[in-house]
């Protein structure tokens, strides 16, 4: 089959093309992974690579990259050699906070060819058991009520730029503690050492059968796999905030090997099998290529943009 | 499904050979400098993809047990721990094989682990729900004051000059704070190198101060083979025999090895440094750690495995790792389709008791390839050292840069053996390094977490911390502690001023 696909693609190749390019893909693809093995980002690249290898006829090969919430590997995709064998997957709510508000970082949105992503998926609003509110509306009034006193757990700089936006539109007034990484702060929501947290979709099912509350989404529509959790939206509040993985190459790949990679991508990645792998690992399949990618991340990035310069300070705590 | 149906399912030829393959092959891997129990998993974890989950899950659990025994083989025989799990068994271990018995030193750890896996998987098996509630208890103002009851366990690792000690484990910590500031998300001590902003890793630290300054050290003064005296025979049964006596240690260790495996951002490093200094500290001949005591391998090796069990509690209870490697099972558990977190217990029971249960297995096939490898790797050390050195140094880097797949980290090693080789000329003991790069950041992060709460609370930190009952015991367990380690080392020194009087 792999043999296969390869030999389609050499022949599709030979006809427009001068016959050294043409061998493309001739050897096996890197795919780095900012992150730890385990995590979210690196479960998808784990699923998206055995679908890649089939519709490329090539190995792809993970290799993880994790520190600094994705910044050392996003720079390591930047600088690789730009021959198309090196790909990245990188989670768009890290970079584009990395973007907006990290000084002397090595790249930026030009630094990258985006591909496509596959999934959506966005931070939902979790409380611990305690609180003595149920609904978001039931939030906002207790947090005006005892304003400075509710406690959020935050690991990562998308969760303080989502409450910043809730606190400007709510005018309520939060407090933040930090922690290094989601199992520290769900222990602190679960243990009631913090009263919420945001986090993403896909941990709200098991946070909700250990008690915790979840309010709201930065969804623009409900998640099937959590129903009863209504929208910022639906609540009156401005926050659709998508975090997607999104396939890149660096910049300066020739026009016709990013065409081939994107042509392998398309033969799977929309369909109904690809959507089946995505449910397993707990992903919403919304597959989306090229400049509609960009298109997106670019509204998102001026959203932050606008809210960091606005609040500078709330984001060094 | 019945006990009888989990049996079956675990002593079927495949599901064996994959609980019993994972757990050698992590014994392999640990063995190697470098390279420990979460790479392993990382590595093996794409071939559980096609399996079925509770095979999968045993094979990687296999791996995680496997690789925190492997890591004790190369601190005995080569004083090249290549993790932190495996550093405090060095301390002892390497002295033994100097001395002709590493055969000893690897049964005693081999039987310790299993002693301690043992009770880290009866633990997982009969009181997960209960265990993950107290893991929860614990927040920052407790785990502050833990890493504090850590840091005072520097005393034990000093060897006779305490000054070094504190000299050491400063150096650890200061380490320890290159990177980001957690509280701040400052950047510190990255001196303009972007890849520093994600801290120092504990592995070429851990490799640099003892695999490569103990190569460099060797390649300078030694020849001929690695160990001169004549190596002694034991039977496993002796040493076991010695370790059982020693029961109320083990079972001591064991339990402080569960408890701090439960608990989230620690693990084996730091529940086999605790069963270290506990070791030392009830000890009646204190002075004889660090040349050779078997206690001090017994404690480190059975907290650090019993750890292992302690880790996967509120992984398959609340679906919160407890330590790196259980981070990683985390997203195994995902790609199976399973949910982690409460329903493991209940929806998913099956695959979650097989699981448990299989790491039971895990335990045995461990002490068997345990005594079985320690008659494998024990003639390394007659080799010449013509040929450990260059073999210890390449295996050594292809383990750092595996980590993180990280050139700067391989630069990093390179920098801390000639530290270490600094650290040996002036006798400063470099398990305090390792011990306050290990706990510095849970110390500090969490006292800066404790200070926020405080401050929200309009309370000062002190006043905040004896408000919690469980923070407030600790505080005085600590006093404790401290006054405890400052009494015993008076009482040491007096020992050696009449010794060489």
């Amino acid at each position: 089959m792999k043999f296969l696909s390869s030999v389609v693609f050499a022949a599709t190749f030979l006809g427009t093309t001068f016959a050294a390019q043409a061998e493309f893909p001739e050897r096996n693809f890197r795919l780095i992974v900012p992150y730890a093995a385990g995590g979210g980002t690196d479960t998808m690249a784990r699923t998206l690579a055995p679908a890649l290898e089939e519709a490329l006829g090539r190995t792809v090969i993970v290799v993880n990259a994790p520190g600094a919430q994705g910044q050392i590997g996003t720079a390591q995709i930047a600088d690789a050699k730009a021959d198309g064998y090196t790909l990245g997957l990188i989670s768009t709510s890290d970079f584009l906070l990395t973007e907006a508000l990290v000084p002397n970082v090595s790249f930026n949105m030009d630094s990258f060819e985006f591909l496509s992503t596959f999934n959506i998926s966005a931070n939902a609003i979790v409380f611990n058991q305690e609180v003595p509110f149920d609904t978001y509306e039931g939030f906002v009034e207790h947090a005006r009520e005892n304003p400075g006193k509710l406690t959020f757990g935050v690991s990562g700089d998308t969760h303080v730029y989502e409450l910043i936006r809730q606190e400007n539109q709510n005018d309520i007034d939060v407090n933040f503690i930090r922690f290094s990484g989601g199992g520290e702060s769900r222990n602190a929501l679960l243990g009631g050492h913090v009263d919420g947290l945001m986090i993403d979709k896909s941990f709200v099912g098991s946070l909700s059968d250990s008690g915790a509350k979840a309010l709201a989404v930065a969804s623009e529509k409900r998640f099937d796999s959590i129903p009863d959790v209504p929208t910022f939206e639906e609540s009156g509040v401005d926050l659709i905030n998508a975090s997607r993985r999104a396939l890149v190459l660096p910049t300066g790949v020739p026009e016709d090997r990013i065409a081939a990679i994107m042509e392998a991508i398309d033969s799977f990645a929309g369909g109904e099998a690809f959507k089946v792998e995505l449910e397993k690992i707990n992903e919403v399949q919304d597959y989306m290529s090229g400049g509609d990618v960009v298109k997106s991340l670019t509204t998102q990035l001026d959203a932050i943009n606008g809210v960091v310069k606005a609040n500078p300070e709330a984001f060094s705590n | 499904m019945t006990l009888i149906d989990i049996l079956i399912q675990l002593f079927s030829v495949d599901t064996l050979l994959l609980t019993a393959g994972g757990t050698l092959a992590g014994i392999l891997l640990g063995a190697i400098p470098g390279l420990s129990g979460p790479i392993g998993v990382a590595i093996l974890l794409p071939l559980t993809f096609g399996m079925e989950p509770a095979n999968g899950l045993l094979m990687l659990g296999g791996i995680y047990m496997g690789a925190t025994v492997g890591g004790s083989i190369s601190a005995i025989l080569l004083n090249a721990p290549g993790t932190g799990e495996a550093s405090c068994t060095a301390l002892d271990g390497f002295p033994l094989a100097q001395q002709g018995r590493a055969k000893d030193a690897l049964y005693y750890s081999v039987f310790s682990s299993f002693l301690g896996g043992l009770a880290g998987v009866l633990a997982l098996l009969f009181l997960t729900p209960l265990l993950a509630s107290i893991a929860l208890k614990f927040g920052p103002p407790e785990m502050f004051m833990l890493g504090l009851a850590g840091l005072t366990i520097v005393g034990s690792l000093s060897g006779s000059q305490l000054s070094k000690g504190f000299f050491a484990v400063s150096f650890g910590i200061l380490i320890s704070l290159v990177g980001t500031d957690i509280n701040t998300g400052q950047y510190r001590f990255t001196f303009g190198i972007n890849e520093l902003r994600a801290g120092i890793d504990l592995i070429p630290l851990i490799v640099g101060f003892f695999a490569i300054a103990e190569m460099v050290t060797l390649a300078r003064t030694g020849s001929g083979s690695f160990v001169d005296v004549p190596m002694l025979n034991t039977s496993f049964l002796e040493a076991a025999k010695k370790v059982l006596r020693r029961g109320f240690l083990v079972l001591r260790t064991s339990l402080l090895g569960v408890g701090i495996g439960i608990l989230p951002g620690t693990g084996g490093a730091v529940a086999a440094f605790v069963g270290y200094g506990e070791a030392k500290r009830i000890s009646k001949s204190p002075e004889t750690f660090g040349k050779g005591n078997p206690e001090g391998i017994i404690a480190a090796e059975s907290a650090n495995n019993a750890a292992v069990g302690g880790s996967l509690i509120p992984l398959l209870a609340l679906g919160i790792p407890g330590s790196a490697t259980a981070a990683i099972l985390y997203g195994a558990l995902t790609i199976q389709g399973l949910v982690p977190g409460p329903k493991l217990l209940t929806d998913y029971h099956d695959i979650t008791l097989t699981f448990m249960s299989g790491m039971l297995v895990t335990v045995f096939v461990l002490l068997f390839v345990g005594v079985l490898s320690a008659k494998l790797f024990a003639p390394i050390l007659k080799l010449k050292v013509a040929y450990i050195i260059p073999a210890v140094i390449v295996f050594s880097a292809i383990g750092v840069y595996s980590v993180r797949n990280s050139l700067l980290d391989l630069g990093l090693m390179m920098v801390f053996g000639i530290i270490g080789i600094v650290f040996k000329k002036f006798k400063i003991p470099p398990a305090p390094v390792l011990l306050g790069s290990i706990l510095g950041p849970m110390v500090e992060q969490n006292f800066g977490r404790t200070l926020r709460f405080a401050g929200f609370e309009d309370q000062s930190f002190f006043t905040y911390l004896l408000s919690r009952p469980i923070s407030a015991i600790l505080l005085a367990f600590v006093v404790l502690l401290i006054f405890a380690n400052v009494r015993s080392i008076v009482k040491s020194r007096g020992q050696e001023t009449s010794n060489e009087g």
